[in-house]
């Protein structure tokens, strides 16, 4: 059926306008479609794009050489073969260690989550913080130590904030993606490969509010919505407060127990098997993991002060100092309870959201616990890292 | 008057059925010279280095050279190797197996290095002796009986590629008898005078009775070899298998179990890409090669794939009677030449397509739906 839908396209651009009558109305009607498609519909398809032999080789095998070769400078380079047929692992693509944060391969850019470049990261971090490459010094408590690295966490075994009576990636088994990592489908038995097997070809960005397929969930995080920001020459990044992510938050955190009670499976095991947040946040994501610093239980059983724990979804409230927190500052996003079609400057207390990202970022930083900032360095009456939303102290 | 009849219809059935036995015909002399000598010399037509063994007139690429047509005029041999630049690949401009003509001009990369080609002279530059993805024991285990190793070059690659025998593609590599490596003729001797094939299936039992004389293949053979073809009906058939057991797991230790296969055939010389394709013991995606004898799937992108293409032409699990127009996903499998053509073509790696226009996403319209996007529907942009 699809082959003749293709061949009913086809035909269709060689269509030409037939007898003329009405063609001046129909060309008119076609040129409002394409504004419209053009100008008024942010990008919401943005699939992968060039040369195959750009990410994959068929048999490892030029010239008698091995084809896997990319991130091979690298510790985690791999000769090869790869599965899904790729010339590189996960972090051997998007972890080259070079000096650039988007690698250009033919007409294909890799966003890279461990490099040297010094002019910034990607709004993920980077990985290189944790072994030194970059920043301050080598330090575990930098990022998530990923296996892929080949450096596993000494401090950490289990994720901080997790149900003492569950399991799930421990230093051991962290990895991107897959069973034990976050991008892609969580799912018993996927290896990392497996969990993202399709999602680049299928790649939706912008604004993103289904989230019912790895490839249209924010990064290829199941089940997050979001807005992906990939305006040119911004790809991946929190630029300023015009080219930026948006990251979907909501009012209230789900809500675990310590110990985990029964019933309360589906909140992060939506459909049963694979894991993602019911909630679709972003903040609901690293709960998947950091639950009790997540929940309701865990930040003092509602969202009003006092907390125990620093709240994430729940609203930056009105009234008080956080009122001062108005043009978006990408050393502390906040998120939005509705995923816009576009980036915003404005920060609104009252309906925006403070989230895990907030602080911290997803990958790694050059301050402890990828924090965004130096937390040491934040003091009363200086500014920026937690002042920007505690603006009165 | 009715026996006459009843032979007759017998005749017809015989025929109808199972195709006709195509064993070469002619004067002898066409082929052979008992002396190598006429007239106190050789003929026009006669190889120069000779004489030749069988008492041929000529080597094996003498016989299947042409100028611009699908058979030598002299010998009415199909043409493998064209004088003249073929004016692309596929029908009309090549046999079903491509044309050594490009790897002869000079493009290494463009074919099989076969030694006994006009303008070779050495190994290829790049890959050397050794095929890549060599595997010394890929297919050695369930070589067709009589057929000594299995293996091409079974003791290794110490001489370069040939046309047939021991180094080569074509008839037996060792004598199934003694186990001694056999030359270019000495593997593809009597095979033409047994030749089973040509617009009919072949079953693989004997050298004549092999799919092209690739001793111990099955496939269908189309009458022309291709030079005219229709996806709907006019058309080789390769056989191929759905091999889904464990031992197709990248760990080294590789026995593949169909020998009858055309990708099999290819795995005598690149058995590691045809054989360690899988990361683990459970069958199916993620790969780590690209599969082939693997039933292309029935599900996603695979299920659009469902009008053969001569393009990207699949394999039959089964013996057919006929071409078949259809692709059955689930049932059919990738097979080697899918992708590549056996002898060369006019794009690297012996590919059919130009795989730089291969673009993910892409909806230039002729690209679109061709090549990889064959099988690999959902890729393209359309």
């Amino acid at each position: 059926m699809n082959i003749i839908k293709k061949r009913a396209r086809k035909e269709g651009y060689n269509r030409r306008g037939g007898s003329g009558k009405g063609r001046r109305p129909f060309f008119s009607f076609l040129a409002v479609i394409f504004i419209i498609l053009v100008f008024i519909i942010p990008e919401t398809f943005a699939v992968i794009s060039g040369q195959c032999s750009n990410c994959h080789t068929m048999h490892n095998s030029q010239n008698g050489s091995p084809m896997a070769t990319y991130g091979s400078t690298q510790p985690w380079g791999s000769p090869g073969p790869n599965e899904m047929l790729l010339r590189g692992t996960c972090l051997g693509c998007h972890g080259m260690g070079v000096a650039q944060k988007i690698v250009t391969i033919g007409n294909s850019k890799i966003p890279q989550v461990y490099h040297l470049d010094a002019s910034g990261d990607l709004a993920g971090g980077n990985f290189a913080y944790i072994t030194g490459d970059k920043g301050t010094g080598a330090s575990d408590t930098k990022g998530h130590n990923v296996i892929e690295l080949g450096n596993l966490d000494d401090i950490l075994y289990w994720p901080p904030g997790k149900p003492s009576n569950h399991g799930g990636p421990n230093a051991a088994t962290l990895s991107c993606a897959g069973n034990y990592g976050c991008h892609g489908w969580r799912v018993g038995g996927y290896s990392p490969l497996e969990g993202i097997r399709g999602a680049h070809h299928l790649n939706q960005d912008g604004q993103l509010t289904l989230a019912d397929e790895v490839y249209n969930s924010y990064r290829f995080l199941k089940g997050v919505y979001g807005y992906e920001n990939m305006t040119a020459g911004y790809e991946w990044q929190n630029v300023n407060s015009l080219y930026h992510n948006e990251y979907y938050g909501a009012t209230q955190p789900f809500n675990i127990s310590d110990p985990l009670q029964s019933g309360e499976c589906s909140v992060c095991h939506v459909g049963g098997i694979y894991v993602e947040p019911s909630t679709h946040t972003m903040s609901g994501f690293c709960g998947t993991c950091h639950g009790m610093f997540h929940s309701l239980t865990g930040i003092g059983g509602d969202t009003s002060s006092p907390f125990t724990r620093h709240p994430t979804d729940v609203v930056l409230p009105t009234g008080g100092e956080f009122d001062a927190y108005t043009t978006y500052n990408v050393d502390a996003p906040v998120a939005r309870t509705s995923v816009p079609a576009a980036p915003s400057s404005t920060v609104t207390s009252g309906t925006d959201v403070v989230m895990c990202l907030s602080c911290h970022v997803a990958h790694a930083s050059d301050y402890p616990d990828l924090l965004r900032w130096d937390y040491s360095q934040i003091t009363t009456g200086g500014s920026g890292g937690c002042l920007i939303c505690h603006t009165g102290k | 008057m009715k026996k006459v009849l009843m032979l007759l219809l017998m005749f017809g059935l015989m025929v109808g059925l199972y195709g006709y036995a195509e064993a070469i015909s002619g004067p002898c002399s066409n082929c052979h010279t008992m002396h190598y000598s006429q007239n106190g010399g050789v003929l026009s037509g006669w190889g120069t280095s000779g004489p030749y063994e069988q008492l041929l007139v000529a080597d094996c690429v003498s016989c299947h050279t042409g100028t611009t047509g699908a058979t030598n005029p002299n010998t009415n041999a199909p043409a493998v190797y064209h004088t003249t630049a073929p004016t692309g690949q596929g029908p009309g401009a090549t046999l079903a197996g491509g044309d050594f003509y490009w790897v002869d001009a000079g493009s290494d990369a463009y074919g099989h290095n076969v030694i006994d080609l006009p303008n070779i002279t050495g190994q290829d530059a790049a890959i050397g002796l050794t095929p890549p993805g060599w595997d010394p024991s890929a297919t050695s285990t369930n070589a067709p009986t009589g057929y000594g190793a299995g293996q091409v070059a079974s003791a290794g690659w110490t001489t370069q590629l040939t046309c047939a025998g021991a180094y080569g593609c074509h008839g037996y590599h060792q004598d199934p008898t003694t186990g001694a490596d056999l030359s270019n003729m000495g593997g593809i001797k009597g095979a033409h005078h047994s030749n089973n094939g040509t617009s009919g299936w072949t079953d693989g039992t004997s050298l004549g009775n092999s799919y092209r004389f690739l001793y111990g293949i099955k496939g269908y053979e189309d009458a022309d070899w291709q030079w005219t073809a229709d996806a709907a009906s006019d058309h080789n058939e390769y056989y191929g298998a759905d091999d889904t057991t464990p031992v197709r797991q990248a760990d080294g230790t590789y026995t593949y179990q169909n020998p009858d296969t055309i990708s099999f055939l290819c795995a005598e010389c690149h058995g590691i890409f045809h054989s360690e394709i899988d990361p683990d013991t459970t069958s199916g995606s993620p790969w780590v090669r690209h599969p082939t004898d693997i039933a292309l799937p029935a599900s996603g992108e695979y299920a659009n794939y469902t009008s053969y293409s001569l393009e990207a032409p699949v394999g039959r699990t089964a013996a057919v009677t006929g071409p078949s127009g259809t692709v059955t996903p689930g049932t059919d499998v990738v097979i080697c030449l899918s992708c590549h053509r056996a002898h060369g073509s006019d794009q690297p790696d012996l590919l059919r397509w130009d795989y730089s226009t291969m673009q993910a996403g892409t909806t230039d319209s002729t690209v679109a739906g061709t090549g990889c996007f064959t099988c690999h529907t959902g890729k393209d942009g359309i």
